[in-house]
């Protein structure tokens, strides 16, 4: 590989990642449940979360919550709804409430939270509708995204870069005729 | 540890793993791949049991996260670590044997359905309905799939003779032969001087230890590679069959430089001419752009843009405005990137050749992009849901079994933090973006060697517009593999 080959495919290498890095923002996390099938009036109910904090006002904290009837798997009427209300206990803060929007239908229901700073929130969720009200309780730590700051990015992806150029040469250097 | 390499053309110069003290042996171990294929048919058994009788949450059941979180990361680290290990123990070539002691098929697969056609749009068949169906969100649709998978098999393997599913039919064979040109790994011959004293070729037509006249003991190559013409890993199951078939014990699972076979422009044996399979050359553009829609259809943008579609059509069915998409970046942007680059290459470069015959010689050097965007989208899941398959496993075993004999669910188990993960994620795809400029830039040595760097560009170019493209897409907030709330 010739010396301004070499230089072109670094230039574009890093031009492209650190054009890309603007455009950076939270990704989702692995959401993992916090209710899980309880069974709680004529219902049975997980919640499931993703507790992303962020602190540029984007909302990341985001809720699943499935609702079947109890000993079933049915789905729950169309009217029911769900409502999920955090507060933060360490430091303490003013409670964030959401309603839930419906996903593909009523016993799968979804909220998304701003969750400001990371740290432990109590989670309320209070279920409404022809099957009866019930509310459930539980508690949720909250934490950052944890992608690398812009400028690391570029640092990060450096190896790769260089992983790269080693395989060119070796390609070259390899090559059948 | 490695016999000493011939200096002969075509013979291995590389480490060969099957010298090495303890994989070596494994690996040469007669019942190694039966071992592997009872391994992932008892997984298969598992995805299809939990599929039908646990949770309809997606994070909660074996067969999603085995299947869409697991089974794929795996694949793709496997593939790029070594070689095509999860063609080598694909449980349905176990299931397909034993059904072959009793009947055995006697048909040879029609001609006029040779290549890889079938495959193809099976292969965009199972992109489509993936995202159309959110299949990654069905542990039911997932059990289905599976068996789908082994029925259609066994009818193929049943009525035609040989590998016929994995060479015609496979689509998952499909990607991991095209994913394995960039695996370190190839089953090679050591000496080609060996080669070409044998008049029983056994690698391709099997053991027969008394001659022609006597029963094949160990069968050859199911796909039909004659070993000292094979070329690359294109077509190879990794069966080893070969090693086991080779009286002269001349077979090496060698190391070599990734990728280089993608430039490599000699007839290969059961393959022919990479440049001469306009099939192939279809399969790698819905590979590399597979790739790139499969992540989009992942991304929250892709449902505004699904919704603005509806609209401008005045309230289609989703599965006509998926198809839209679909239409859009896996058959207009191939015609518009890769026909723009051959046209521009043939330009630069004074190529006489018609710009199909440029873009049959070059697609190949898109491989390895293609190769680390698929695993760039495999590594984000895998990372980030490695550890669930401990609570899943363990809420699975009470629904089988009424308690909790591995403990409660430790459902907080998960993986990495999703944005540990991206510069990973970033890493791969500037890692395949400069490993498909070397190959390209290995194609325009050979058939350019004085205009190599001009005739290179357009290429470049075109494999910067992808990965760009790419970047976009992992930079957008990403629906969860296996979670079942996508919406």
């Amino acid at each position: 590989m010739s010396v301004w080959m070499r230089r072109l495919v670094v230039a574009g290498a890093v031009t492209l990642a650190l054009g890309m890095a603007r455009a950076a923002e939270a990704h989702s996390g692995p959401p993992y449940p916090i209710i899980s099938n309880q069974a709680i009036g004529n219902y049975s109910v997980s919640v499931w979360t993703d507790p992303d904090t962020t602190d540029d006002g984007t909302k990341a904290g985001r809720f699943w919550v499935t609702m079947y009837r109890k000993g079933g798997e049915d789905v729950v009427p169309a009217e029911t709804t769900s409502a999920l209300t955090l507060t933060p206990t360490d430091p303490p803060g003013a409670a964030l409430t959401e309603r839930s929007s419906l996903l593909q239908d009523a016993s799968h229901q979804y909220a998304v939270l701003l969750l400001d700073h990371e740290g432990p929130y109590h989670v309320h969720v209070a279920i409404a509708g022809p099957l009866g009200p019930v509310t459930l309780e539980s508690d949720v730590q909250a934490t950052y995204d944890l992608r690398p700051a812009r400028w690391l990015m570029a640092l990060y992806i450096l190896p790769f870069a260089l992983a790269g150029f080693l395989w060119v040469k070796l390609l070259l250097r390899r090559r059948r005729s | 540890m490695t016999t000493p390499p011939s200096t002969s053309h075509g013979t291995f110069q590389g480490t060969d793993v099957l010298r090495w003290p303890v994989v070596g042996l494994l690996l040469r171990w007669r019942h190694f791949r039966t071992a592997l294929q009872l391994v992932l048919l008892a997984v298969a058994v598992v995805i299809v049991v939990h599929g039908f009788i646990g949770p309809e949450i997606a994070s909660a059941n074996l067969a999603t996260v085995l299947t869409w979180v697991h089974y794929r990361g795996l694949l793709v680290v496997a593939l790029l670590a070594a070689g095509n290990l999860f063609c080598t123990g694909c449980p349905i070539i176990r299931v397909r044997d034993w059904a072959r002691r009793l009947h055995v098929p006697t048909r040879h697969w029609p001609k006029r359905l040779g290549g890889k056609w079938i495959a193809i749009v099976l292969f965009a068949a199972v992109l489509f309905t993936y995202e159309l169906f959110d299949l990654w969100s069905l542990p039911r649709g997932t059990a289905y799939l599976v068996i789908a998978y082994f029925v259609v098999a066994m009818g193929v393997d049943l009525l035609f003779t040989g590998a016929s599913f994995c060479k015609h039919v496979c689509p998952i064979g499909q990607f991991n032969f095209l994913t394995s040109t960039v695996s370190p790994l190839e089953v090679q011959v050591r000496s080609a001087d060996t080669c070409r004293s044998c008049h029983t070729a056994d690698c391709v037509s099997g053991h027969r230890p008394g001659g022609r006249s006597t029963p094949i003991v160990q069968r050859g190559c199911e796909l039909g590679l004659f070993l000292p013409a094979k070329v690359g890993n294109l077509d190879c199951t990794f069966c080893l069959d070969c090693v086991q078939a080779c009286p002269h014990d001349n077979v090496a699972l060698g190391t070599r430089a990734p990728g280089v076979e993608l430039a490599d422009a000699n007839r290969r044996s059961a393959i022919g001419r990479l440049a001469d399979r306009p099939d192939l050359v279809v399969l790698v553009l819905l590979f590399v752009f597979g790739a790139v829609m499969n992540a989009f259809g992942m991304i929250t943008p892709v449902y505004r843009v699904e919704q603005w579609l509806t609209t401008m059509t005045g309230g289609a069915p989703e599965a006509v405005v998926l198809g839209i998409l679909f239409v859009a970046v896996i058959v207009i942007a191939p015609i518009v990137v890769v026909g723009g680059a051959a046209v521009a290459t043939r330009i630069v470069s004074a190529d006489a050749r018609s710009p199909w015959r440029i873009t049959a010689r070059y697609v190949y050097a898109l491989v390895p992009l293609g190769v680390c965007l698929w695993t760039a989208h495999y590594a984000f899941h895998l990372l980030t849901g490695a550890l669930t398959v401990v609570p899943v496993t363990q809420s699975a075993v009470i629904d089988l079994m009424g308690w909790p004999m591995f403990g409660e669910p430790l459902w907080r188990w998960a993986g990495m933090r999703p944005g540990k993960v991206f510069p990973i994620q970033l890493g791969f795809a500037i890692f395949g973006a400069v490993g498909s400029i070397g190959v390209a830039h290995l194609i325009s040595l050979h058939d350019h060697p004085k205009r190599a760097v001009r005739a290179t560009m357009p290429w470049a170019i075109a494999i910067a517009i992808i990965t760009v493209a790419a970047i976009w897409v992992l930079f957008q907030p990403m629906e969860m593999r296996g979670v079942g709330f996508g919406g």
